[in-house]
């Protein structure tokens, strides 16, 4: 699971009443270098929850030191993305999509429910007494 | 019954054997007779038998879309996760039909203009995507173009977000590896394993504009609904609507208006014409019966959604 993936979960747990964004509580990480696609990250930033995005970066940066990945910085004006330059693209472009988590947990900031995630896949099912 | 071998005094009485176990083919011709439509299925309303027709027609003068390549996959495979067959082929057809109109490769049948434009499509979503092939197929599509006919040199890339979800994780894996051997970017294919949509809906409200969704419509009993494994695939519950029926408000808010357009598989078991009275009832979403083709012991049809209004919760969501 990349970070781009991330951005979009969301815990849905029963009475949850903020579940997103969740923490990461990494076992397994990997780094995966992959060219830079401008226009992509240029298109996504719009979509995507900066702040969350920034936090997890945060949680994830611990357990990176061995591939000195780059910082990001803890804010960006994603309305107007015409403005950001070629370095922060690609600094963006690599946590985003470089790094992995392969086998660890999300957590509900609310609830605390584990989500876990297994070769890449997070599993989001909830049990049936949580829906 | 039993069965009297012996006229002599004091006959000697037999049970009867037990029947012996049905050949294979027995099996097969069962299935066969499940009836390919009952009466009660047939439109209720002229207007929608007509729709039908059209669907008929057009599957026959549509063009047949390719397969996105499968050839990594082995037999042990579809152990895990539904083969495509049928209905896989008739839903990559219907949106394959709907590009090659957006792409101006071939006219629109009916004359009207084309329903999906690239520059609209930013997000796609399919939910229970198995092998993941319809996606695949469609982000295969959006990175030719047209110009793939033209022999240009293919775009390296669409920018368009394709997410797709399951809850066979199996299934997660072989999509994920079958959009890498069709060259699709992995950072266009974005993959989770959950329930239908349920971690998408806040997150992607109003934002999906091409949702396609084969779901499990075969009538089964409803304790065989809810697996997570292969019977996921099929299982549909009563009428084959169960896992359909709960995914619709989802699929209501997720499509994007104006411009958002949905597909998604029924067979006539589905009742589908209900299921277009409820989507334009409760949520406005006109579904229109888009091709219709007969395949082995079912009738499919692709249903082709388009939002008329913004999504607004229903009272019974």
């Amino acid at each position: 699971m990349r970070l781009l993936t991330h951005n979009f979960l969301k815990s849905n747990v029963k009475g949850t009443e903020n579940g997103y964004p969740l923490n990461i509580e990494a076992t397994t990480l990997k780094y995966e270098e992959s060219p830079v696609n401008k226009p992509f990250i240029l298109n996504l930033l719009p979509k995507l929850n900066y702040a969350a995005f920034y936090s997890a970066v945060q949680q994830l940066s611990p357990h990176c030191t061995e591939y000195s990945l780059p910082e990001i910085p803890s804010d960006i004006d994603t309305s107007n993305v015409d403005v950001i330059d070629e370095e922060t693209i690609g600094k963006l472009h690599t946590w985003l999509l470089d790094v992995y988590l392969v086998e660890g947990f999300l957590v509900c900031p609310d609830t605390g429910r584990k989500f876990p995630v297994k070769d890449c896949i997070p599993n989001m099912i909830l049990h049936e007494d949580e829906i | 019954m039993q069965v009297r071998l012996s006229t002599y005094p004091g006959e000697l009485q037999l049970s009867p054997p037990p029947p012996p176990p049905l050949p294979p083919s027995l099996f097969f011709a069962m299935d066969f007779h499940h009836p390919v439509r009952t009466k009660d299925q047939d439109p209720s309303t002229q207007a929608y038998a007509e729709l039908n027709k059209k669907a008929e027609a057009r599957a026959k003068s549509c063009r047949s879309a390719s397969m996105p390549s499968l050839d990594h996959l082995h037999m042990k495979d579809y152990q895990n996760v539904y083969e495509p067959s049928d209905d896989t082929y008739l839903l990559i057809d219907a949106i394959g039909m709907d590009m090659d109109v957006m792409d101006k490769l071939v006219d629109s049948k009916d004359g009207e203009d084309a329903v999906i434009k690239r520059s609209h499509i930013n997000t796609t979503l399919e939910i229970g995507c198995g092998t993941g092939v319809p996606s695949i197929y469609l982000a295969m599509r959006l990175r030719e173009g047209g110009q793939l006919m033209a022999g240009e040199d293919l775009p390296s890339t669409n920018n368009v977000c394709h997410h797709v979800t399951d809850i066979n994780p199996e299934a997660i894996r072989i999509a994920t590896v079958t959009a890498e051997v069709n060259k699709i970017p992995q950072q266009e294919f974005i993959s989770h394993q959950c329930d239908l949509a349920t971690n998408l809906l806040e997150e992607y409200e109003n934002k999906i504009d091409i949702f396609i969704f084969n779901p499990p419509y075969v009538p089964t009993p409803d304790d065989e609904v809810g697996s997570n494994g292969i019977e996921a695939s099929w299982a549909g519950g009563i009428n084959g609507r169960v896992v359909l029926d709960r995914a619709i408000p989802q699929i209501a808010r997720l499509l994007s208006f104006p411009h958002g357009v949905g597909y998604v598989v029924a067979v006539d078991d589905n009742y589908p014409e209900e299921i277009a009275k409820v989507m334009m009832n409760r949520y406005g979403i006109q579904v229109v019966p888009w091709l219709r083709r007969r395949a082995r012991n079912e009738f499919l049809t692709i249903l082709r959604l388009t939002p008329t209004r913004k999504y607004e919760p229903a009272s019974i969501d």
